[in-house]
């Protein structure tokens, strides 16, 4: 029974991968994309984990895993804001998306 | 299971081989960083699927290694490249473009 229960979530994080890996080739530009990678970051990498968890059971590696989960829920809003900066900073001409929006 | 987690073991290695392609035809430095880190998210999943496959706990240590260079990668190199751009007149010179174009369009 818990080996069907973590199949189906580790099946579901690997379709959010998929839907990522999508994303990233349909959207043009690199702040678009950085929605999709942020999909990946948090939901995708969070039902694998759960479905890694709920497989090998409950021992000392279970708690490794959650320490590292919460880890990447913390670290990756802070990289994805770094890249977002350097992607606006190095424009040929600052605010090109929304010039284009408006025209 | 062991067949399904080796399958979706298999479908994250051609997900990383179409994130590569991604991060080399991406146009701009940026793209491909981004590119990079959903190769890291990958990776670290493959890892935890490994755990789960071989039943080795100690390769959970070497995946939060991996988060943590990455995270620190992209932190560093994003860092550089806005020094960097700070640094070099361009950004002062695009910067003053923009400014006069918005007061022609005030002055229509």
């Amino acid at each position: 029974m818990s080996a069907a229960i973590g199949c189906f979530f580790i099946g579901v994080g690997i379709v959010i991968l998929f839907t990522a890996v999508i994303g990233m080739f349909r959207f043009k530009y690199a702040l678009n994309r950085m929605h999709a990678a942020a999909m990946a970051d948090t939901l995708g990498i969070g039902f694998i984990l759960l479905g890694c968890i709920v497989l090998y059971g409950l021992s000392a590696a279970t708690g490794k895993m959650v320490l590292l989960l919460l880890f990447l829920w913390l670290t990756s809003p802070i990289a994805s804001h770094l890249l977002a900066r350097m992607d606006v900073f190095t424009q040929q001409r600052p605010g090109n998306y929304w010039k284009e929006e408006k025209r | 299971m062991k067949t399904f987690l080796i399958g979706s073991m298999l479908f994250l290695a051609v997900l990383i081989g179409f994130m590569l392609l991604r991060a080399f035809q991406g146009p701009r430095f940026s793209d491909r960083l981004v590119a990079i880190n959903v190769i890291s998210t990958l990776c670290l999943c493959e890892v935890y699927l490994l755990v789960v496959l071989t039943g080795e706990s100690f390769l959970l240590d070497i995946a939060l290694i991996y988060a943590l260079v990455s995270f620190v990668t992209t932190a560093v190199l994003s860092r550089i490249v806005v020094r960097r751009q700070e640094r070099s007149p361009r950004q002062r010179a695009a910067v003053k473009l923009l400014e006069e174009e918005e007061r022609e369009a005030d002055v229509k």
